[in-house]
């Protein structure tokens, strides 16, 4: 299956789906030493998101969470891509300097969790048997 | 959004690759707010210069993009520390260390270490009508309502991107058309020092990010505009206010919400922020004060207890030089605010201000405790 999507950050990967419907504040959601979601109440506590495409609706929180975001990519730890429902100026921004492939306006909800999947940002999809 | 030939030879990479991400952040902005174009910017003001607030991540980011060079004129919000006399505020030395990296790694991209919250007081002053890349909440907020510039509220790295390129994408507060009160408040009785940043916190809680229009004042300086509007930008996004008679832009959209404002409303404010009644600094200058706020703190002060004015460097120097008789109690504090100090670790455990940006910050991020008084107050205490 193909999911369309705008390109934010162009860049072709591979890599597992980690899905999040809630909105993610790099700061404070993420361990920048490790790319574990350390948040209390979310429903992926304890998973980690590195090397993995990171599927969530939006960002919300400071805008130091760009700097998070280049700080797991500074540590080896950020996100091999990022799919959102929505970009927003946070992620998009921590993205961009941290060269993550990104795209946004997917349909979120149908691409499964756990999955091997192929973001290709250039051409705007994400696909996945 | 469209990008012109030579916008887009920067985007592939023509000026190196920190322009050209840099260009992409404005361009992704752009794309992401319905911006039509990039327009020319005279000035930029970054925020999140702090080691407190960007920590390891941001350091480590400014100094990887240290080698790119600014194309207009640019300033830095306040760092954590008053860059000469950090060892005097107690401020730990592996802090400060950290800090200078980061100021020297602004400096170096021809950022000028002017570390301000309120750039307008130390002269940098854009004029009506023009367009500038600003990022720290209070001084977007005076920018476009006292002064009437036109920004956004940016954000660090993309002020930074701003400064950069010397353009911003045009949306939001860059069009006449989205200036316009989206919520009124009335206030109907009359409203001291303290109250205009009591009343700024009550109406920016509720408007969040809209534009609010006030009815009902009759007179109000511009220290009083600015602790309205620094408040209004704390509690809630609000990046533009007007005020009926006295800011230059008047207008609203049809048919709005209208509001009354309560005295109780601002007790209450005054009471949340009441979690101690003892206190170990007097903290004057959030927004950084001007220099004629310093000399009237200084000719009215009574109390002995420590008080802190924050400013920036330009106006520290002037002070300094001017005012001859500073009591032992009053430090002055450059480059620096009691916000993105790191309070806590010098030891203050209580606050005591006439800002709300200040308490809310010292209540939110620092986690130490607060008291709300006005100026008069704080300085008749003995």
């Amino acid at each position: 299956m193909r999911l369309k999507g705008d390109m934010i950050v162009p860049g072709n990967v591979k890599g597992i789906t980690v899905i999040s419907l809630d909105p993610i504040s790099f700061l404070g959601d993420i361990d920048p030493e490790t790319g574990i979601i350390v948040a209390e109440k979310h429903s992926l506590k304890g998973e980690s998101i590195k090397n993995k495409i990171f599927v969530f609706s939006t960002g919300k929180g400071s805008t130091v969470g760009s700097y998070v975001l280049y700080q797991l990519y500074k540590n080896g730890c950020s996100p091999a891509g990022i799919v959102n429902k929505e970009a927003e100026a946070i992620v998009a921004v921590g993205a961009i300097i941290s060269e993550i492939p990104m795209i946004h306006h997917v349909e979120i909800t149908k691409i499964p969790h756990n999955k091997e999947v192929i973001l290709n940002a250039d051409d705007g999809f994400i696909e996945f048997e | 959004m469209y990008l012109t030939k030579e916008e887009e030879r920067i985007l592939d990479g023509e000026l190196g690759n920190i322009k050209a991400k840099a260009m992409r952040i404005l361009a992704t902005l752009g794309d992401i707010f319905n911006a039509d174009k990039l327009i020319p910017i005279q000035s930029t003001q970054i925020s999140g210069i702090s080691y407190k607030t960007i920590g390891d991540a941001g350091m480590n980011f400014l100094k990887d993009w240290s080698d790119a060079s600014v194309v207009v004129e640019s300033r830095m919000n306040p760092a954590g520390m008053d860059l000469e006399n950090w060892k005097q505020m107690g401020v730990p030395k592996e802090f400060a260390k950290k800090q200078l990296r980061i100021v020297n790694a602004l400096t170096s991209m021809g950022v000028k270490k002017s570390c301000t919250c309120a750039p307008y007081e130390a002269g940098l002053v854009p004029e009506r009508g023009t367009h500038i890349a600003w990022s720290e909440s209070s001084a977007v907020s005076f920018a476009n309502s006292v002064l009437g510039a036109m920004t956004n509220r940016e954000g660090g790295p993309s002020a930074l991107s701003a400064s950069l390129i010397g353009k911003t994408p045009n949306y939001g507060y860059h069009l006449v058309e989205n200036r316009l009160g989206e919520i009124k408040f009335k206030v109907n009785f009359d409203l001291n020092d303290l109250d205009f940043s009591l009343l700024g916190y009550h109406i920016g809680k509720i408007a969040q990010n809209r534009i609010p229009v006030i009815e009902g004042i009759k007179k109000a300086n511009r220290e009083q505009l600015k602790s309205l509007g620094a408040g209004a930008a704390a509690s809630g996004g609000v990046g533009m206010f007007m005020v009926k008679h006295i800011t230059s832009e008047y207008s609203e959209r049809d048919n709005i919400e209208v509001l009354n404002v309560h005295q109780s409303d601002l007790e209450n404010i005054v009471n949340q922020f009441a979690n101690c009644s003892s206190y170990d600094v007097i903290a004057f200058g959030c927004p950084h004060s001007s220099f004629k706020e310093i000399k009237q703190i200084i000719d009215n002060v009574k109390t002995t207890k420590e008080i802190w004015i924050c400013t920036a460097r330009e106006i520290k120097e002037r002070a300094l030089k001017e005012l001859k008789l500073i009591p032992k109690n009053i430090k002055i504090l450059a480059d620096t605010c009691m916000v993105v100090a790191p309070v806590k670790e010098i030891g203050i455990d209580c606050i005591a201000t006439n800002s709300t940006k200040c308490a809310h910050y010292s209540q939110n991020l620092s986690r130490i405790k607060t008291l709300l008084k006005s100026k008069e107050d704080l300085l008749n205490e003995t």
